[in-house]
């Protein structure tokens, strides 16, 4: 814990050095992305080491601080931070992408002027997400938490001199206060139950709050719409820390707050299912908004809303499993939703840094104007590649992973369960449909922005003069120094290496899982050999799955070898080189490259599919000159179905109904005077009766 | 169940698999009142393919080079997982019918991105609507594979593999006439006619590349990668046919192994025949049609599945 508590402390020095100096001298920015990076070795190391350990179970409680806090719920000498199996679960994801992330950033802006609030607002934000994690009183978990919301919110409005990203700022603002409003309702609503024990309908409010209140941060569907204004507007290293891990915190929260939930009662058949709802449909509401947008940064930000939607389905599951006594959907489902935690914070932050590399070498986030830049950035492009095939579930890749064990839940529950009509069954199918929807789609969106970014040819003829130009001018690829490159590879290599050998994350969650299932109170030593034993299939199941990959690649090499020989012969036989030629253009003669597919075009078919759910506003002006066109333009735009018809809508009634108030105010001197006479009048007759 | 033949349920369709699209053809064939190419034809023509050059579109990458690999090794990992009549498969643990989807998924990933590689709005057209319909299979074929788990002998399906699922068809039970399997039946063909890309949902002859779907995806390809997609197809379309035949013949029909091959292949050929069949006497659907046809399999598969719990 000593250590924890020193790389906190580091992390806060970094925040306040880089705060006043760091404008002044040139050194304290290299310095302080050193000193931070230990800090997160460090909190790697311990929450490895501690998480691995096998005494970790007896001795879950290492608390610290005792402080006494008399508010919020939380008797005296209540501890500040503690330590359990699920925060540690937390920390690896968090310290491993911090280090790589920051990284990135300090070459990403390296050249910039200035950066001194920034880099302030970022160290606290890394700080606040390990204080949140690690909090165990309620009072600093919410003194971490809107620390968190703020230093985010300032990253955020880094590019503050756009209208648009004040506005997502803004509205990002807004709404995580919402959430912080319900996080405290949450917790005064469940502190009343260490005097007496709550009745049911306190105790489904206190759910409720805190889903409302984790879940916007976490970003569920309908209060998610902060986060694909904000994600797309930050910085691309800040989209990344967001997306891969602050969202992340917000279902630790959830987590968190089932915690102290059950503490007292076992959890509620119906709230699971609530939850199971709640992420069918941020699944699928998020992979339909993803489906139809044209900016990078907007499309991955949809993703993100997806991706919470299987971690919400993933624990979801768990919980009905746990409601229902049944321990192999909750061993599974638990282990899944956590898995995919972890792994959606690698490959979200490895898609984002890498579509920042475009998008600072592009300064364009169309897609529509970009095309071919895998010629130009191969590392960039080969990095995108292996997050595009992670974030679709595909195999081998560490998506598969997490997404098979939500899918091998529901069919052990099935096929244990025959012939059964029951209320659950329905919901686990729903969301096991879901998921294949989900899925689908995944594919498709992937395969879009994909091959729209870095396949064919740029679409946008000034964007190809200028790069040809520059990579003429520097002699070498765009993808930016080492320092760019590095980090992303490395992200690469764990989706790999957990795509090609998933047991080795069975310890890492073994004990999580185990605390989360134990949280139902049954008898708990069988419970626990039964945990092992399901595990223990899993290793089993794993090996064999690794032992596919490994044949997988074993079949690619040796096809490729093959190919290499056969390339050989040819050009030794013909001592020329392998023909490179022109696309067949069935017999045009002068394509041009916006001949190409488009991102819209691309999704036209689908989205049409949908167009019940996602509300496209096209928009055609031509100008004519006289008789004939002369120029045409057309702009689509796909709005956000719950922005345009739930918060407006009803942001429209309040406003509507405030405006009645205006008549009091309106601007006339004897009216005002005439309410101060009322006023006195009234507190004349309040004085005299209560006398 | 045997193991005694290791291999032979993969050495089979490796070799048999080509000969699939002789058989549709000479089913078309003769319909159309024609003579026909050879059976072997496909054999033919992927060697002739061997023996040609290398030649790529100057707007490639490594995708397009990449692909056609991952696709045809994919595809054996797949053949690994089915099960040869009473032949266990290869490879089997508990969950594989997963892995078994989701690989299909790899081919298609990037059978799209092999597509866009070249730059051409044909490839891109094939490309979007593959992934379109291909979205709309998905959710199909897992459902078909819930409903499979659901039902016939409960202990063994636990196990969940593609093994345990396609033997659920015993001699005993062959007569009770299972209304779900019944029902899954059809749907399945329908996902094999569009996995394979046949008529009703795409014209394998066709030369006007505004309504291909496969073909067109692969116009760029030439040489050893145009012969690597042409044979992964042709081992996708006995995959699918297969299971057909799993779900149609008992697995142990006379108790000797080689007559139950025999026999599964021969179920093979007759469901390829029927194939032919519906190709030659059917139209290729209007694209915006096509949609309702795979919704249509989806509703089967669904049926089916609310039969299981009956």
């Amino acid at each position: 814990m000593f250590f924890l508590l020193f790389s906190l402390l580091l992390l806060l020095l970094n925040a306040l050095v880089s705060k006043f100096f760091a404008n002044r001298f040139q050194f304290i920015t290299p310095f302080t992305i050193c000193t931070s990076t230990l800090s997160f070795v460090i909190t790697l190391l311990f929450s490895l080491t501690s998480l691995l350990s096998p005494d970790m179970n007896n001795s879950m409680d290492k608390n610290i601080f005792a402080i006494p806090w008399t508010i919020l719920g939380d008797s005296l000498n209540h501890p500040l931070l503690e330590i359990n199996n699920i925060a540690l679960f937390f920390l690896i994801p968090i310290s491993i992408l911090s280090i790589l992330v920051t990284i990135y950033a300090y070459k990403y802006f390296l050249n910039k002027k200035g950066m001194a609030s920034f880099w302030c607002a970022y160290y606290l934000l890394l700080a606040s997400m390990i204080a949140v994690v690690l909090s165990k009183s309620n009072l600093f978990f919410l003194i971490c938490w809107e620390i968190m919301g703020l230093s985010s919110f300032f990253l955020v409005l880094h590019e503050s001199e756009k209208q648009e990203t004040r506005r997502a700022a803004w509205i990002y603002l807004s709404l995580t206060h919402f959430g912080t409003f319900a996080i405290i309702l949450f917790f005064i609503c469940s502190s009343t139950q260490k005097l007496a024990p709550l009745s049911p309908t306190t105790y489904s409010v206190c759910l409720f709050l805190a889903l409302i209140g984790f879940g916007s941060k976490s970003g569920i569907v309908p209060v998610h719409i902060w986060l694909p204004k904000a994600h797309a507007l930050a910085p691309s290293p800040v989209s990344a820390l967001m997306s891969g891990l602050m969202i992340k915190v917000g279902v630790y929260g959830f987590i968190r707050a089932l915690m102290t939930m059950t503490s007292i009662h076992t959890i509620n058949l119906n709230f699971a299912l609530v939850v199971v709802t709640i992420g069918i449909i941020s699944g699928i509401g998020g992979i339909l908004m993803t489906l139809a947008q044209h900016d990078i940064k907007r499309l991955l930000a949809y993703c993100s809303v997806e991706n919470i939607g299987i971690i919400y389905i993933g624990i979801g599951l768990g919980l009905i499993g746990l409601s229902t006594n049944n321990l192999i959907l909750a061993t599974l489902g638990f282990a899944g939703g956590l898995l995919h935690v972890f792994n959606h914070a690698l490959f979200k932050c490895l898609l984002f840094l890498s579509a920042g590399t475009v998008i600072s070498v592009t300064k364009t986030q169309k897609m529509d104007k970009l095309g071919g830049l895998l010629k130009l950035m191969p590392v960039t492009a080969f990095c995108f590649f292996i997050g595009a095939i992670s974030i679709s579930g595909i195999p081998p890749f560490n998506g598969f992973i997490s997404e098979f064990l939500i899918y091998l839940a529901f069919f052990k529950t099935t096929a244990t369960n025959p012939s059964i009509i029951k209320i659950e069954l329905i919901f686990i199918v729903a969301a096991i449909l879901a998921l294949a929807v989900i899925g689908g789609l995944a594919l498709f969106c992937f395969a879009k922005i994909f091959s729209i970014v870095f396949l064919g040819n740029m679409r946008s003829p000034e964007l190809a003069l200028k790069l040809g130009h520059q990579i003429n001018q520097n002699n070498q690829s765009l993808d930016g120094g080492k320092l760019i490159i590095i980090p992303q590879l490395i992200i690469c290599s764990l989706c790999t290496l957990i795509g090609f050998f998933p047991s080795v994350t069975l310890p890492l969650l073994i004990n999580p899982v185990k605390s989360l299932v134990l949280l139902s109170s049954i008898s708990s030593i069988s419970v626990i050999t039964q945990i092992e034993q399901e595990f223990s299939s899993l290793q089993s199941i794993f090996s064999t799955i690794s032992f596919t990959f490994l044949l997988f690649g074993f079949l690619l090499i040796s096809f490729f070898l093959l190919r290499k020989i056969k390339i050989k012969l040819e050009t030794t036989k013909e001592k020329s080189k392998i023909p490179i030629v022109p696309t067949w253009d069935c017999g045009y003669h002068a394509p041009t490259t916006k001949m190409q597919y488009s991102a819209s075009s691309f999704a036209a078919t689908l989205l049409n599919f949908f167009s019940h759910f996602i509300h496209t506003k096209k928009d055609l002006s031509i100008h004519f000159n006289k008789y004939f066109w002369e120029d045409a333009k057309f702009h689509s735009n796909n709005l956000d179905i719950i922005t345009e018809f739930f918060y407006r809508s009803f942001y429209h009634k309040i406003l509507n109904f405030l405006s009645h108030f205006t008549r009091i105010q309106n601007g006339k001197i004897h009216f005002y005077l005439l309410y101060i006479v009322i006023f006195l009048i009234l507190m004349l007759i309040w004085c005299l009766l209560g006398a | 169940m045997n193991k005694t033949l290791p291999f032979i349920q993969l050495l089979i369709p490796l070799l048999l698999a080509p000969l699939l699209y002789g058989i549709i053809n000479r089913t078309k064939a003769i319909f159309a009142g024609r003579v026909g190419s050879p059976l072997l034809q496909t054999y033919y023509d992927l060697y002739k393919l061997l023996h040609k050059n290398f030649i790529y579109s100057d707007s490639s990458t490594w995708i397009i080079r990449a692909g056609t690999l991952v696709i045809l090794a994919a595809t054996i990992i797949n053949l690994l997982l089915l099960p040869l009549a009473n032949v266990q498969s290869a490879i089997s643990f508990s969950g594989d019918i997963l892995l078994f989807v989701y690989m299909f998924s790899l081919v298609r990933f990037m059978m799209i991105l092999s597509g866009m590689d070249v730059g051409s709005s044909f490839e891109a057209m094939g490309s979007a609507r593959e992934g379109y319909f291909a979205m709309l299979a998905e959710p199909a074929i897992l459902l078909a594979l819930i409903t499979l788990s659901t039902c016939g002998d409960l202990q063994l399906n636990s196990s969940l593999s593609v093994n345990t699922l396609l033997s659920v068809l015993t001699l005993n039970q062959y007569f009770t006439l299972n209304p779900t399997l019944l029902i899954l039946v059809p749907a399945f063909f329908l996902i094999l006619l569009l996995e394979t890309s046949r008529i009703p949902f795409d014209d394998p002859n066709t030369h006007l590349e505004l309504t291909m779907i496969h073909e067109v995806i692969i116009l760029d390809h030439a040489g050893l990668d145009l012969a690597f997609i042409t044979y992964a197809t042709s081992l996708k379309l006995w995959i699918f046919s297969s299971i057909i035949a799993h779900l149609l013949i008992p697995i142990d029909i006379v108790g000797n192994t080689l007559i139950n091959i025999l026999i599964h292949i021969l179920a093979i050929f007759i469901i390829c025949i029927i194939i032919g069949i519906v190709e030659s006497t059917c139209a290729r659907l209007r694209l915006i049609r096509v949609q309702n046809l795979i919704l249509g399999a989806l509703v089967l598969t669904f049926i089916s599945f609310i039969t299981s719990w009956i």
